[in-house]
């Protein structure tokens, strides 16, 4: 355990080494510019290769989705409490979580900001209950004015379990 | 007598293998003669079929009582919940009887935080950060 951080920790102990002295750096700040030439270059398509994820020894796997642009940290038989109706989907029903940001275990992360390729994971979800939170009051009133109106709402929420979180 | 631990039993998690509908029996009540049960009147002869040929997995009662009419949902966990359908419209009690259904009978919840988002019940997959455990040229000393 012990050995397997420091191993993994080694770069950033060299992050940490003590500052140059300030009269010994020749310049503080860079004038140079980004060329355009070299940012119109394609980017090479590089194959995302899992294995390290796949053969760790720690096989449980978390999973960070966006649903409607909120964030939730998953891992296999989690609720998730969705705070809107799902209007397409009843009870029973399987959704498909196809935006995902990152995966990982104990021991790798695989992260992309912009999401993960829908081919490299499957993680679904079955719809448990659809309901409403408990009614809720609210006082509505204007200052210096004896009159006031009350503003009642019941707002909606879904609730979904994580039944399948793996990778390809 | 030796002291021993309990065994550990699978917890009930509904949906992770198979999922049961928690919603067992939707029970409507109407009566013949008065003028409120109008609509739930409209509704039994009308609507009531295709619904339950919907929800095979739940068990639709009629029963005639006096009195304003009513429709209950019971549920796996033992609870029950009663709404009033008085003077309402058959569109309505459709709508009331959707909700009924689609709800696992619990408490309504007044309101979830941030962190009641996701309910997990496995160890955290990461594990715990411990002091311990860090680069000792990186740890902090006191």
């Amino acid at each position: 355990m012990m050995q397997r951080f420091a191993s993994l920790r080694a770069p950033v102990s060299k992050l940490l080494t003590p500052r140059p002295a300030f009269a010994s750096i020749p310049r503080l700040f860079s004038t140079s510019t980004i060329s355009q030439q070299a940012a119109a270059e394609p980017e090479a398509k590089t194959v995302t290769d899992l294995t390290p994820l796949k053969l760790s020894p720690s096989a449980s796997l978390y999973a960070t989705i966006k649903v409607h642009g909120r964030q939730f940290l998953v891992t296999e038989g989690d609720i998730i409490n969705l705070p809107y109706n799902v209007k397409e989907a009843d009870i029973g029903d399987k959704l498909h979580l196809n935006d995902v940001v990152t995966i990982g275990n104990r021991d790798f992360t695989y992260h992309q900001s912009e999401g993960i390729s829908q081919d490299l994971y499957k993680i679904s979800c079955t719809v448990i209950e659809k309901t409403k939170k408990q009614l809720s009051k609210r006082i509505i009133k204007q200052k210096r004015t004896r009159e006031y109106r009350r503003a009642f709402n019941k707002s909606p929420y879904t609730v979904v379990r994580v039944n399948e979180l793996k990778l390809n | 007598m030796p002291i021993r631990a309990i065994s550990q039993v699978a917890t009930a998690r509904n949906g992770l293998g198979a999922f049961i509908v928690p919603c067992k029996r939707v029970t409507l009540t109407y009566c013949n003669w008065g003028g409120s049960s109008q609509g739930m009147r409209d509704f039994l002869t009308k609507d009531l079929k295709a619904i339950a040929a919907k929800h095979p997995q739940i068990e639709f009662k009629v029963m005639k009582k006096e009195g304003h009419p009513i429709i209950k949902g019971e549920y796996n966990n033992g609870k029950e919940k009663v709404i009033s359908v008085r003077k309402r419209d058959p569109l309505w009690i459709n709508d009331k009887i959707y909700l009924l259904t689609q709800q696992s009978g619990k408490k309504l919840i007044k309101n979830f935080g941030k962190k009641q988002d996701v309910e997990s019940q496995n160890e955290s997959i990461r594990g715990i950060w411990s002091p311990m455990h860090t680069d000792p040229s990186v740890r902090h000393r006191v």
